[in-house]
């Protein structure tokens, strides 16, 4: 795989995984 | 949570967005998106990509903002949710598709969830091992499903695994959202993500062989080849996937959030939905199945492997890849319990819109519904079992769970954001909010994501519908079956606007303008 290939899948990785922490997080930081 | 004026409830958030997730993890996540994504290239990723934000997400929130406001007025299923919507006579006959489809879909998904189980004995107990060509593999699926005995499908060891799985299905749903649903999600779906990263790493660690390394495996899904971009059928396959991969269109995300209060979030939880579901499917999906096959294959041969569709990777090709690592039986097994994981939280809720419907709309009592749909559905996977050679699950795969689920979401979309209307459904989405979605998703939900539902759905009109409804190219012999197929679903259609005519005329009151009909303001 190229340079640019992994830096392309770890990018969609990083977005992803970015935004699956910051719901998380906003969720169980919410007090119920 | 808080209580609402319903028989059932969430009670908690977190066993809310894993039902969610769950609803959304099925077995496309870790079968069908890599085929995809493998079939075109890592450009397949930038339509991917850009569907999910333009008709994914957006319909993620419309979803789960149609079954908060039905649920407010005690509608755990799309008919009468429509109804709330658009005050038409023909909208609770559009909500039916919300009830069909996600019941015809269980008939059939049921019975490919029960391979998994039945796989993941098979491999606990080593039935296959020594078995370590695709071929042979091939032979015991078709062993195992009874696939080679003329007329009839039928093997006694699938069949009893198919009672198991349908048993389980029915004790999860009997028992409600949550005792059955919310506690089931809560443990499996964590699991489901534990086995996945135990399985993407065993892949990412795997030696070479024959000089092809996991990197070479990995670039069949990343390698961009951006001539492919030109090509309108991975563009149309894309944005399918999305679709499929989110549930979206199956009336299933209603149902579970009918059970959320008007003064709770959806906004943020619909995200926590779509990126948990894009974890498993783009991060574990996409390291599982392609990258291993290419490493144990080679390129051609994993070309083969890709086009003979989701079954063949999963039960032929992968098992022979067990066979040849250390500890593959272990392996192996996680593999099947991790697709059974997949699939049953996936199936667990495809009956509830229906017993909703019921039980809510007709008033008929949960135990005399929940042995009816039991009976019933054990009746109509008969055929799906029995005729499996005659092509009666992809007949009803085709209908129910690929065109009928586009041409609902086009129905709802359109109700939501032009009926309804943007500037009521923006208000509603964000009553409770956690999060502020963008102001530009107010264009997109309002303009794009209909639009685009629409074309997607006159392309496939375009592209095939005429001679799959005339059944181009099926053998003769084989089209009674088909004709079994469609029945199914007409008869299903037929009986679920009956009911829905005998409840609207039955119980007038409950579905009368007796109530607040702002946004925000529809608790009963």
């Amino acid at each position: 795989m190229t340079p640019g290939a992994w830096l392309y899948m770890l990018i969609v990785w990083a977005v992803i995984t970015a935004v699956n922490i910051y719901c998380f997080v906003r969720i169980f930081s919410k007090k119920h | 949570m808080a209580e609402l004026a319903r028989d059932d409830r969430w009670a908690s958030r977190f066993g809310l967005i894993m039902a969610m997730a769950g609803n959304a993890v099925g077995l496309g996540n870790f079968l069908r998106f890599p085929g995809k994504a493998a079939l075109y290239g890592g450009a397949f990723m930038v339509p991917y990509l850009l569907s999910l934000l333009l008709l994914g997400v957006p319909l993620m929130w419309v979803e789960w903002t149609i079954g908060r406001h039905g649920g407010g007025y005690g509608h755990g299923s799309t008919p009468g949710m429509f109804h709330r919507l658009w005050k038409h006579p023909v909208s609770k006959y559009l909500g039916i598709f919300g009830v069909l489809l996600p019941a015809m879909i269980g008939i059939y998904y049921i019975y490919i969830e029960s391979w998994s189980l039945g796989y993941a004995y098979e491999t606990i107990i080593g039935s296959y091992w020594g078995r370590t060509s695709d071929e042979s593999m091939a032979e015991v699926f078709t062993s195992y499903l009874g696939l080679g005995k003329g007329m009839i499908s039928f093997a006694p060891k699938s069949y009893l695994f198919f009672v198991i799985t349908l048993g389980i299905n029915v004790l999860i749903c009997a028992r409600g959202i949550e005792k059955g649903i919310e506690i089931v999600a809560k443990y499996a779906m964590p699991t489901l993500i534990i086995v996945g990263i135990v399985l993407a790493v065993r892949v990412l660690t795997l030696s070479p062989v024959e000089g092809r390394t996991v990197g070479d495996g990995l670039a069949r899904i990343w390698m961009i080849d951006w001539s492919a971009l030109r090509n309108p059928s991975m563009w149309i396959d894309a944005a399918g996937q999305v679709f499929f991969t989110l549930s979206l269109g199956f009336g299933m995300v209603h149902t579970y959030a009918s059970y959320v209060a008007k003064n709770e979030d959806v906004t943020l939880n619909a995200l926590a939905t779509c990126s948990t579901n894009e974890f498993v499917e783009v991060i574990l999906g996409g390291t599982i199945a392609v990258p291993a096959a290419l490493i144990f294959f080679g390129s051609a041969q994993t070309d083969e492997i890709v086009k003979g569709g989701t079954f063949h990777i999963a039960f032929h090709s992968l098992p022979v890849i067990f066979q040849q690592l250390p500890a593959g039986q272990f392996f192996g097994t996680l593999w099947f319990v991790l697709l059974f994981l997949a699939g049953l939280t996936s199936s667990m809720a495809m009956f509830t819109p229906l017993l909703l419907f019921l039980k809510d709309e007709l008033r008929m009592d949960k135990r005399k519904v929940i042995v009816a749909i039991s009976a019933g559905t054990f009746l109509l996977m008969q055929p799906v079992v029995l005729f499996m050679n005659q092509g009666v699950m992809d007949e009803l795969d085709f209908w129910a769970g690929t065109f009928f689920l586009v041409l609902f979401a086009a129905i709802e979309s359109v109700i939501f954001a032009w009926i309804f209307g943007m500037k009521k459904g923006w208000q509603e989405m964000h009553l409770g909010a956690d999060l502020q979605v963008p102001r530009i998703f107010y264009y997109i939900i309002g303009f794009v994501t209909p639009v685009f539902a629409i074309a997607l759905l006159g392309w496939w009109v375009y592209d095939g519908l005429w001679a799959k409804l005339m059944m181009h190219g099926v053998k003769p012999e084989n089209i009674p079956y088909l004709w079994i197929a469609r029945a199914i679903i007409v008869m299903g259609w037929l009986a679920l606007a009956w009911g829905v005519w005998y409840a609207w005329r039955t119980h007038p009151k409950f579905f009368e303008e007796n109530q607040q009909d702002e946004p925000g303001e529809s608790l009963p």
